[in-house]
């Protein structure tokens, strides 16, 4: 049976309203995908900050601790966060650039837009993949 | 930051710091100190609009995100307080 009063009817059909928010059914198009990762990304180093700041410290603090924090950064779990970094901000670095260039309303059509989000994915994993590489060397 | 950024990475690769002595030589000059301080400034407030924004969105309690806010705002400080500090010391 309806209900005749409004209110409640909105709330009901607020209850049976589709939700489709399952990241996985959800095919992102390349630009939402470098604007979403450019947010994941600013989180990661935002939440880096202070690691950041303790290395700091310990690396201007005396030669032992200096060498401290060389020998913790040659360790494969502190390799592979610095690596997870290193993206982010490099990743954060070319979607922002890419950003800017479009307040001032440079590659703003669709295919132009497309063609800058594959570039900022190649030169952010290109960036890292020279940093790996010159570990490795 | 941008700017600092590609200056950072070309005086590492200039310099390669290696021992405790370079990256001390490498960290010291009071311009660099200037420019590194004037980093963390835009860095603070960059951090704050960005983490705001996304707290904005993703965080609909409106008490919650007030007090995650604060905390931002708080750490922030922290940091800029403790950067300012190291630096001084070098």
């Amino acid at each position: 049976m309806m209900n005749s009063n409004p209110k409640v009817q909105s709330a009901n059909s607020k209850k049976v309203r589709p939700k489709n928010l399952n990241l996985f059914t959800i095919r992102m198009p390349i630009n939402a995908l470098v604007s979403i990762l450019h947010r994941v990304t600013g989180c990661a180093l935002f939440l880096a900050l202070p690691l950041l700041l303790v290395t700091f410290q310990l690396s201007i603090s005396s030669a032992s601790k200096f060498q401290l924090v060389q020998d913790l950064m040659h360790s494969p779990l502190a390799k592979l966060i610095l690596l997870g970094l290193a993206w982010s901000f490099f990743h954060h670095f070319f979607a922002g650039i890419r950003h800017l260039a479009m307040d001032v309303h440079w590659a703003t059509t669709l295919i132009k837009a497309r063609y800058t989000s594959k570039m900022v994915f190649v030169l952010g994993g290109l960036a890292t993949l020279l940093l790996a590489i010159s570990w490795v060397l | 930051m941008a700017i600092y950024s590609v200056v950072l990475l070309i005086r590492v690769l200039l310099l390669m710091p290696s021992s405790y002595e370079d990256w001390l030589a490498f960290s010291q000059p009071w311009w660099w100190c200037l420019a590194t301080f004037l980093f963390w400034v835009s860095l603070s407030s960059h951090a704050w609009l960005g983490v705001r924004d996304v707290l904005k969105d993703y965080v609909p309690n409106v008490k919650i995100r007030m007090v995650l806010l604060k905390l931002v705002v708080l750490a922030l400080w922290v940091y800029m307080v403790w950067i300012t500090f190291l630096l001084c010391s070098l």
